[in-house]
């Protein structure tokens, strides 16, 4: 199989996992870890959506690769991704800390039937 | 009873997922009259290649290595996330802010003491911290010529930062990296403003003349870098002193 | 008409200069005032649809805002909130509430009137960072709870837009929403119904239409002044 096919396949793979890890779990850390391994799965599957066959990095370092831009790799997806990356950055930081605070009020880290109750008490 | 409502879920969380990749699969491999999701990537088509080319303002113009071009950056990517889409790259960085600003909203007020640290961190700590300190610089320094840029250069310094909060040597406090960050902040909008009395255009680049290759060149490119580094770096800081508080504690040794 | 941007550059602006005085309110106030003001001259231009271009590239190839009749209506409708929910809310405890909200005002501001699909996908992760602060300021119980539940919902949905903007770039090439709509009739009509469904599943959820917003119900109208 052709090293897009490859790519994507691993990619979907991921996002498959993380998702089944956030519709099953009931603990806060575990839905997180999920959650980033869905955002990693996007990030490369955001990339392998841009492979060029036999491409090379989209960097002039001589006249050399001048002479090679139409078998450049595209860049635009890796502009979406580095924005990507970030965001996943700012959601895990400040759930983290959402994870503290909802542990210091409740006590517990899980979410289900009997923290509703405690919640509506 | 919890036992089997939990393995029920799993069971229809599994079969659920199997679906949903089955007809993805149905889709992605099919073969109908029009652009299907899995046919060969032509650049040509593609918004990319006049990036590549860079002759988006002018058609016909083409530059060499050395050259002046409409935007002489040496690195793509770099002149597509901040050239051509500066302002994406802007909200990105407000993001972040609003992020860890919502963070040091969040966290408890009560902190712990810093325990002290063993003889290897604190004899090694101000070797690492030189280095790690110059590998940051020279990412944001050089973010078009080579892969790097503001973001990660932001995250190694605020590493070294962490490697002395830790080893007690002496870093700034958290009114000074809020101070940075505030004004890293306006100018960046100061710059995009001071672009539009210019020409007219909001984040234009106003700065013109560099060459292919060249440290000095991209216009507003490393400008923008270096305040993007300094940014992150602050407000990454910052976020040490929410865990613990200045002092020591005595009582281990 | 490149001034448009100022309705999204002025608020953002002010929450940095909020973190150094001590008048929030009165701040804010007075920018959310500005922004109900360039509204009502904007309105009264003549001559739709405008575009506002960015960067000095034209679109497709740079980013851009759009103006047109619906848009008008909407861009009146977001700040005409914010400025009765600025007259509403009385908040005393900490001075950081305001510099989020004025977060807030820039982000939906900026959601109605872009042009690009990536743009609208930041603005709308904006937006989400900022309400969860809104939510969750208050280190109680309800509002601890409430905001984890919320972050972990919109960031699952989020995902999925960004999917659904991924394969809309591998498959027609470009970002644009005027240049994909006059694009859209290329694609196979599989392609075209897996895409349709991925960005609708992210943004329906979002925005929360009625049959996906039973949770939110619990809290949020106490603290949601401009939720458009």
């Amino acid at each position: 199989m052709s090293l897009t096919n490859l790519f994507l396949i691993s990619s979907a793979s991921l996002i498959f996992v993380g998702l089944y890890g956030v519709l099953t779990k009931k603990n806060i850390v575990r839905i997180l870890l999920s959650l980033n391994i869905i955002e990693t799965g996007i990030n490369l599957l955001l990339v392998a959506f841009g492979y060029v066959e036999g491409g090379i990095a989209p960097i002039i370092t001589s006249s050399e690769s001048i002479a090679n831009l139409t078998k450049m790799v595209d860049p635009v997806p890796q502009a979406l991704v580095l924005t990507s990356i970030v965001i996943g950055l700012g959601t895990t930081a400040f759930a983290l800390g959402l994870t503290i605070n909802y542990y210091k009020n409740l006590g517990t880290v899980s979410i289900s039937k009997e923290e509703e109750e405690k919640i509506n008490e | 009873m919890n036992k089997e409502k939990s393995l029920f879920t799993n069971v229809f969380a599994v079969a659920f997922l199997i679906i949903i990749g089955f007809s993805i699969y149905k889709v992605a491999v099919s073969k109908d009259n029009g652009i299907n999701l899995l046919d060969k990537n032509k650049v040509e088509n593609r918004v990319a290649y006049r990036y590549v080319n860079k002759n988006v303002l002018d058609e016909n113009s083409t530059y060499k290595f050395g050259g002046q071009a409409e935007d002489s950056a040496a690195n793509i990517v770099t002149s597509i996330v901040a050239d051509y889409r500066l302002f994406d790259t802007t909200l990105e960085v407000i993001v972040l802010f609003i992020s860890i600003m919502g963070f040091s909203m969040v966290m408890p007020k009560e902190k712990e003491l810093i325990k002290p640290s063993s003889s290897i961190i604190k004899h090694w700590s101000p070797i690492l911290i030189v280095f790690m300190v110059m590998t940051g610089f020279y990412m944001f320094i050089n973010g078009h010529l080579s892969p790097g840029g503001g973001f990660p250069a932001g995250a190694i310094l605020s590493t070294a930062v962490l490697l002395g909060f830790l080893s007690k040597t002496k870093v700034p406090s958290q009114k000074t990296f809020k101070y940075i960050e505030a004004l890293s902040g306006i100018l960046i909008f100061l710059m995009g403003i001071i672009a539009y009395v210019i020409n007219g255009s909001f984040f234009y680049n106003f700065l013109e003349g560099g060459r292919i290759g060249n440290i000095l060149s991209g216009g507003i490119i490393p400008i923008f870098y270096s305040l993007v580094a300094f940014k992150v770096a602050s407000e990454l800081s910052s976020v040490f002193y929410d865990f613990y508080q200045e002092g020591e504690d005595y009582e281990l040794n | 008409m490149n001034s448009v941007l100022f309705l999204v550059v002025i608020p953002l602006l002010g929450t940095f200069i909020s973190l150094f005085n001590k008048k929030v309110k009165e701040m804010t106030f007075l920018i959310t005032l500005f922004n109900e003001i360039f509204t009502i001259y904007i309105i009264t231009c003549v001559g739709l649809p405008k575009i506002a271009i960015i960067g000095g590239f034209l679109p497709p190839y740079g980013i851009n805002f759009v103006l047109t009749d619906l848009s008008l209506l909407f861009i009146f409708l977001v700040n005409t909130a914010g400025l009765i929910s600025m007259l509403v809310i009385n908040e005393k405890k900490t001075s950081k509430f305001y510099s989020v909200y004025l977060v807030l005002l820039a982000a939906n501001n900026g959601l109605v009137l872009t042009g690009d699909l990536f743009n609208l996908f930041i603005f709308m992760e904006l937006s989400t960072f900022a309400i969860t602060a809104l939510i969750s300021y208050k280190r109680d119980k309800v509002s601890s709870g409430t905001g984890i539940k919320y972050l972990i919902l919109s960031s699952v949905s989020s995902s999925f837009l960004l999917i659904g903007i991924g394969m809309i770039y591998k498959t027609l090439g470009t970002l644009n929403i005027a240049d994909i709509a006059g694009k859209l009739n290329l694609l196979s009509v599989p392609t075209l119904s897996l895409i349709i469904l991925l960005i609708f599943a992210g943004i329906l959820v979002e925005i929360e239409i009625f049959p996906f917003n039973i949770w939110f119900r619990r809290l949020i109208f106490q603290q949601m002044p401009a939720l458009m």
